[in-house]
């Protein structure tokens, strides 16, 4: 049987690299996707890079009030935070060519419905994009969200509902001429 | 599931959308290499240090409150690049914490102080934020000084062995009112 989050997280603090291996592995691909989404191809292996090394700085101090899935999601969030702030240039180019690398990634179908969506999802601003990522995408409930960014329930609620609405302007044309 | 909201329109296509993409295997071997050399190194020496102070720590002790009025707050931030420690090289590093203290209070100065857990609850326009991410510039720990000397205060920070571990300590006086 698979060891789980806790079991692994005990070993690797007793030094075994095997089960911080483990751990990644379980982890990273749902990380790697949102560090994506959050700042594009070029700065996504950076800013998953940053917060494994925070995450494993501060393992020893977590105390499972959460899941361990969700704690390291709060990393990826607050490394990618930090790059915007620190970073002159804006990222969303970037992440608008993952959007149109994703097939050849093989990431998704490569429909034009599934490009268009990434591509919204791309141009809304961080603190909706956040939002929106976390919620509908990894269906956090917005206490969760609210932990993980630092923001109020209320903040989470608003920028959802505005996230939804600026994607559903940004696709009207797109649904039109599918439906067609 | 909570996606009532914007079923059958534009957005019912985010259900269809990846949750995982997956990551390079050279950048996991990059994050295990770097994440080795942060916790080699010292690792015997902090035990070594563990076993000669913790007599000390237990003989001060290091967790009693005494009633006194402070007269500066020494505020720890964390070093930049801080490294995950393994259970002994924690317990050897409160204890190095706790023997420095100890011998400051030898020297007739009052004072206390205790690391800080990572979780947050913020309390802001009536609203409470629950948080339990580390950031960059957190505070990370604190004492409590009791003397009226600047110098004194700004000799006894310097001491603290926070900064050797590449930490900051901030000296905040106190307002007596």
């Amino acid at each position: 049987m698979e060891p789980n989050d806790e079991e692994l997280v005990r070993a690797f603090l007793g030094g075994d690299e095997s089960a911080f291996r483990l751990l990644y592995r379980r982890h990273t691909p749902m990380l790697y996707a949102m560090a994506t989404r959050l700042v594009g191809a070029t700065a996504c292996d950076d800013v998953l890079q940053n917060a494994w090394m925070r995450a494993a700085a501060a393992i020893h101090r977590f105390r499972w009030e959460s899941s361990l899935r969700t704690w390291l999601c709060g990393f990826v969030f607050n490394c990618a935070r930090e790059l915007r702030s620190s970073s002159a240039r804006e990222a969303t180019d970037d992440i608008l060519a993952v959007a149109d690398n994703t097939i050849v990634a093989g990431w998704n179908d490569g429909s034009a419905a599934h490009i268009d969506l990434e591509r919204a999802i791309a141009r809304l601003s961080p603190r909706y994009r956040e939002v929106f990522l976390l919620h509908d995408i990894e269906q956090y409930e917005h206490k969760e969200i609210a932990s993980i960014l630092g923001i109020d329930i209320g903040t989470s609620k608003s920028n959802l509902s505005r996230a939804r609405a600026v994607l559903r302007r940004l696709l009207q044309p797109h649904c039109e001429e599918t439906k067609i | 599931m909570n996606y009532e909201e914007s079923k059958d329109d534009e957005l019912s296509g985010v259900r269809k959308l990846p949750r995982d993409r997956p990551a390079p295997a050279s950048l996991e071997d990059r994050i295990v290499r770097t994440l080795k050399r942060r916790r080699s190194g010292t690792r015997m020496l902090r035990l070594a240090v563990a076993v000669a102070v913790a007599g000390i720590a237990f003989i001060a002790g290091w967790l009693s409150h005494v009633p006194w009025s402070p007269d500066y707050l020494i505020v720890l931030y964390p070093p930049p690049q801080q490294r995950s420690l393994q259970p002994e090289e924690e317990r050897a590093r409160v204890a190095e914490y706790a023997a420095w203290a100890a011998n400051v209070r030898s020297r007739g100065y009052a004072m206390t102080g205790e690391e800080l857990s990572d979780s947050r609850i913020v309390i802001r326009d009536g609203i409470v934020t629950r948080a339990s991410i580390p950031r960059d510039g957190d505070i990370s720990g604190y004492f409590l000084l009791r003397t009226r000397s600047d110098a004194d205060a700004i000799e006894i920070a310097r001491s603290c062995p926070h900064l050797r571990q590449g930490g900051v300590a901030e000296l905040r006086p106190i307002e007596h009112h």
